[in-house]
């Protein structure tokens, strides 16, 4: 466990120094909240008891969530191309502690971001929930998917470049199919079906039960079940799939 | 220390590493000599488990097998690559990796200490390593290898684009270190380098071993004659002899020396009659 956590650490510590990842992790998903939820705010009458930003939020996070898998994503695939993996391999470390200790930063900056989100959110557009509890348990659950995806995506990407297009592409696509870019209630049915099997559809799902009735444990287990399930084996999958880089000359 | 017996190492068709056994012994400096391509990176790699031959049989301490954990924990290695975080200061990285070999606490700190004194780094070790010139990095790059005292030190090409001022540093630390009975293994394109450094050398050349031994028998096998040019009163002469000295006595008593050189024999002859070209060919 030492050995994740002190990865983990330098991982953090190397992304605290990245203003361009900073600015991407943290200040871009409160700039969509703010812009979506002026978008959307004649919408909203007061009487639905939700305001237009309490909607945006809910689904302009996954958003802001991208910058930071992206970022993930770019490290652990930068960290496999360069001399320090020879010395990670030559350390008493397994594979899966590396794997682990990416998948752990990442966890840790989608909680940051979150919560950077939600203080912000909340001071400037009032958003609210009616538990905090289950608002953090939610959070933590989609942290923990959208690692495992991180992990499970860096194994097919040199480059930062390569790193950053794969996740935007990957993460749209999986946008598309869970109610973030249009509602699920306009979909044909194949696409609403499809949804489904879509993790990031039960993370909307779950994010906004808590945002907007607080939700109860009954309707949040699946939810909760299904994208820490999600984010699980595709982290078992990347650690199946992981290759230490070694050079050929 | 470490033995490879008839390592071949092939990717898809072609055989970079073609039956090489080497032996070195426990606090040895031993070089790894050839050019780009010659298969040195790949003969590392397999050193330290990163690559498994596929013939052959490489062992460490005896018996132990480099893929082993308490195997892995004796090696030492310094990439070609720099192999450090540059956003990070050299103390922070020194403290990543120190941390992964489970040091922590005083011993953490005294070990970084010994060995940014030992590369002579330890007035900048707050600095970012982004900050630092191409020598400085090399160095850091050697002391964060050092850090959990590894008994095996492994460089490859370590004095790549450093400067003369750096890389004498460098050869300082590694003689310091030799003297505390590391075993070094280096691999350069330098032979007059290797030839300062290394009790004993082999030289690869398209994945074969053609020559291996101690650096003053393969001079004297084949490094050919010393080569005297020779100014007198009476003319300008080249002469090629096994006795240099004898030669220069014999002229001096004949006729009235003006100017001298003499170039001995050296690494980087023998290099060329074993192999048939320059090392940066």
């Amino acid at each position: 466990m030492k050995e994740i956590i002190t990865l983990t650490r330098k991982d953090l510590q190397l992304l605290f120094l990245d203003k361009t990842s900073l600015i991407v992790t943290f200040a871009l998903p409160v700039m969509l909240v703010a812009l979506i939820g002026t978008v959307f705010s004649r919408s909203f009458p007061s009487s639905t008891g939700i305001t237009s930003y309490d909607y945006a939020f809910s689904k302009v996070m996954f958003w802001g969530l991208i910058g930071g898998v992206a970022s993930s994503v770019a490290s652990l695939a930068i960290e496999k191309n360069s001399g320090t993996i020879i010395r990670i391999q030559l350390a008493p470390v397994h594979k899966v502690h590396v794997l682990a200790g990416k998948a752990l930063a990442c966890v840790c900056v989608i909680l940051i971001s979150s919560l950077v989100t939600w203080v912000f959110a909340s001071v400037l557009f009032g958003i609210k929930t009616a538990s905090h509890v289950n608002l953090l348990l939610i959070c933590f659950s989609n942290a923990v998917f959208f690692a495992g995806l991180m992990t499970f995506l860096a194994n097919f990407v040199h480059t930062e470049r390569a790193a950053g297009a794969l996740s935007w592409s990957v993460l749209q696509l999986l946008a598309c199919f869970s109610g973030i870019m249009f509602p699920i209630t306009l979909m044909p049915p194949w696409m609403s079906n499809a949804s489904n099997f879509n993790p990031v559809t039960w993370a909307v799902k779950a994010m906004e039960t808590v945002l907007w009735r607080g939700g109860t444990f009954s309707e949040l287990w699946l939810p909760v079940a299904i994208t820490v399930g999600g984010g699980v084996f595709f982290f078992a999958l990347s650690a199946y799939l992981f290759r230490w880089t070694t050079q050929n000359a | 220390m470490v033995n490879l017996r008839h390592v071949t190492k092939r990717f898809r068709a072609k055989t970079v590493v073609d039956d090489l056994s080497i032996e070195i012994q426990r606090g040895e400096l031993f070089g790894l000599l050839g050019p780009n391509g010659a298969g040195k990176t790949t003969t590392i790699n397999m050193i330290i488990g990163g690559l498994l031959p596929d013939a052959g049989t490489v062992t460490l301490q005896g018996s132990g097998s480099p893929r082993d954990a308490d195997i892995k924990r004796l090696i030492g290695i310094v990439p070609q690559s720099l192999a450090l975080y540059e956003n990070l200061t050299a103390h922070e990285n020194a403290n990543f990796f120190g941390r992964l070999y489970g040091l922590h606490g005083s011993d953490l700190q005294h070990n970084i200490q010994r060995v940014f004194e030992l590369v002579n780094l330890t007035d900048r070790t707050k600095d970012r390593v982004n900050t630092y010139s191409g020598g400085m990095k090399r160095r850091l790059n050697i002391a964060i290898a050092l850090l959990h005292n590894p008994s095996l030190l492994i460089l490859d090409e370590p004095t790549v684009g450093v400067d003369p001022q750096s890389r004498n540093a460098i050869f300082d630390s590694l003689r310091k270190l030799k003297a505390e009975g590391c075993t070094i293994l280096l691999t350069s394109h330098y032979l007059e380098e290797a030839q300062q450094l290394c009790d004993a050398v082999a030289i690869l050349d398209e994945g074969k071993l053609v020559a291996k031994g101690t650096v003053e028998e393969l001079i004297a096998q084949h490094g050919g004659q010393s080569v005297l040019t020779v100014e007198t009163t009476k003319g300008r002469s080249r002469i090629e002899t096994d006795a240099p000295v004898d030669a220069i006595v014999r002229i001096h008593a004949e006729e009235q020396i003006l100017s001298l050189k003499m170039e001995s024999p050296n690494l980087e002859k023998a290099f060329l009659k074993i192999t048939g070209k320059h090392l940066r060919d």
